[in-house]
């Protein structure tokens, strides 16, 4: 049996790769946050990491935009737009169509793509954590800016699905599990560049107490208002918090104005059985 | 609002080589090729975000859109770029 190695969630805005020294140290604390969650991931030596991340209208166009989407390339092209990494990442394809047999079956009959390439909600994470990359990696879309919106509580449910369908691969392949979005910023909107950081406090108090349901009860527009359109991501890290099933560690947060994001980077512990 | 042309737009300005510096020399040969209203068309022409934002285009698109026109992402609102 298959194990779920690492479950971890960090935001993903390109600042961090563009601007990586602003507010020396702010950034400083969060680039040692993923120096440790990387060195935490190259000692688990794993077989292939499911990304959970989302799209900006890069890979995704309104002509076909599924809610969620696997990953089933053998090499992803990652976009490199607006400055953002390029390059290529190693697929798990094997993985990725184990995986989507087993979340079918569970009632999550996701969308597929051959060849979808990677923005930076998946890039700049590979970046901060190349043993990540370096496992091959399965990415997995998530629609959170394109309403209507998978709920929170599908989330909550595909999460355990996840956790399940990973238990469920062939062989001894260790796997982990990274989701990535948020915490508050606002995108394309007149309130671009504020942080509510009383939000993400919020958020990550839930995650370390491991009180998701509260989490999935929350309102969409409730979260728009309150810590912007990029807060909506935070579906990215309930899907992992919810394949973990145990509390968030907080490695790092900090609100980043230089980058105008609330920045958070946490591991989760993962619990045995169902 | 005509979101599919929009967006269409937006990504086709960011991807498709050398439609940016067409649309810079004169976007009515580019802009025709997209299903858009006459308001919309002026709108992209004059980089009008809050025009736009208020017509109903989504944010993530726009704020591609913008900013691949040359509009940085915290000058999308500015005084005097609003209607």
């Amino acid at each position: 049996m298959a194990s779920l190695a690492l479950c971890a969630a960090t935001s993903h805005v390109g600042a961090i790769v563009k601007n990586p020294d602003a507010a020396p140290e702010q950034s400083g604390r969060l680039h040692q946050a993923w120096r440790s969650l990387d060195e935490e991931i190259a000692r688990l030596e794993l077989d292939a990491v499911v990304v959970i991340a989302t799209d900006h209208y890069e890979t995704f166009g309104l002509e076909n935009y599924p809610a969620f989407c696997l990953g089933l390339a053998p090499e992803h092209e990652a976009w490199g737009e607006f400055g953002n990494p390029s390059g290529t990442v190693a697929g798990r394809p094997e993985v990725a169509a184990r995986l989507l047999e087993g979340l079918t079956a569970r009632g999550f009959d996701l969308a597929r793509s051959h060849t979808m390439a990677l923005d930076h909600s998946f890039m700049v994470p590979l970046v901060k954590l190349p043993s990540a990359a370096a496992a091959g990696v399965v990415p997995f879309f998530v629609n959170c800016n394109t309403p209507p919106l998978p709920g929170l509580g599908r989330c909550l449910e595909l999460g355990r699905a996840l956790r399940d369908s990973i238990r469920e691969l062939p062989g001894d392949q260790r796997i982990g599990v990274i989701g990535t979005g948020g915490l508050s910023h606002w995108v394309g909107l007149p309130r671009f560049g504020d942080i509510n950081e009383a939000f993400d406090h919020a958020l990550l108090d839930l995650l370390v107490q491991g009180r998701l349901d509260e989490i999935a009860r929350w309102d969409d527009a409730w979260i728009e208002q309150e810590a912007g359109n990029g807060a909506l991501e935070l579906r990215t890290w309930l899907i992992t918090a919810a394949a973990a099933g145990g509390p968030a560690r907080v490695l790092g947060y900090e609100p980043m104005a230089p980058w105008t994001v609330g920045i958070g980077v946490t591991a989760f512990d993962v619990v045995e059985g169902p | 609002m005509s979101i599919v042309g929009l967006n269409r737009l937006a990504r086709d300005l960011e991807h498709a080589p050398g439609l940016r510096e067409r649309f810079a020399a004169d976007p009515e040969q580019v802009l025709p090729g997209y299903a858009l209203t006459e308001e919309e068309r002026a709108a992209v022409t004059r980089r009008d975000a809050a025009w736009l934002l208020r017509a109903g285009m989504n944010p993530v698109a726009l704020r591609n859109l913008m900013v691949t026109l040359g509009v940085a992402h915290h000058e999308m609102y500015q005084e005097g770029r609003s209607t």
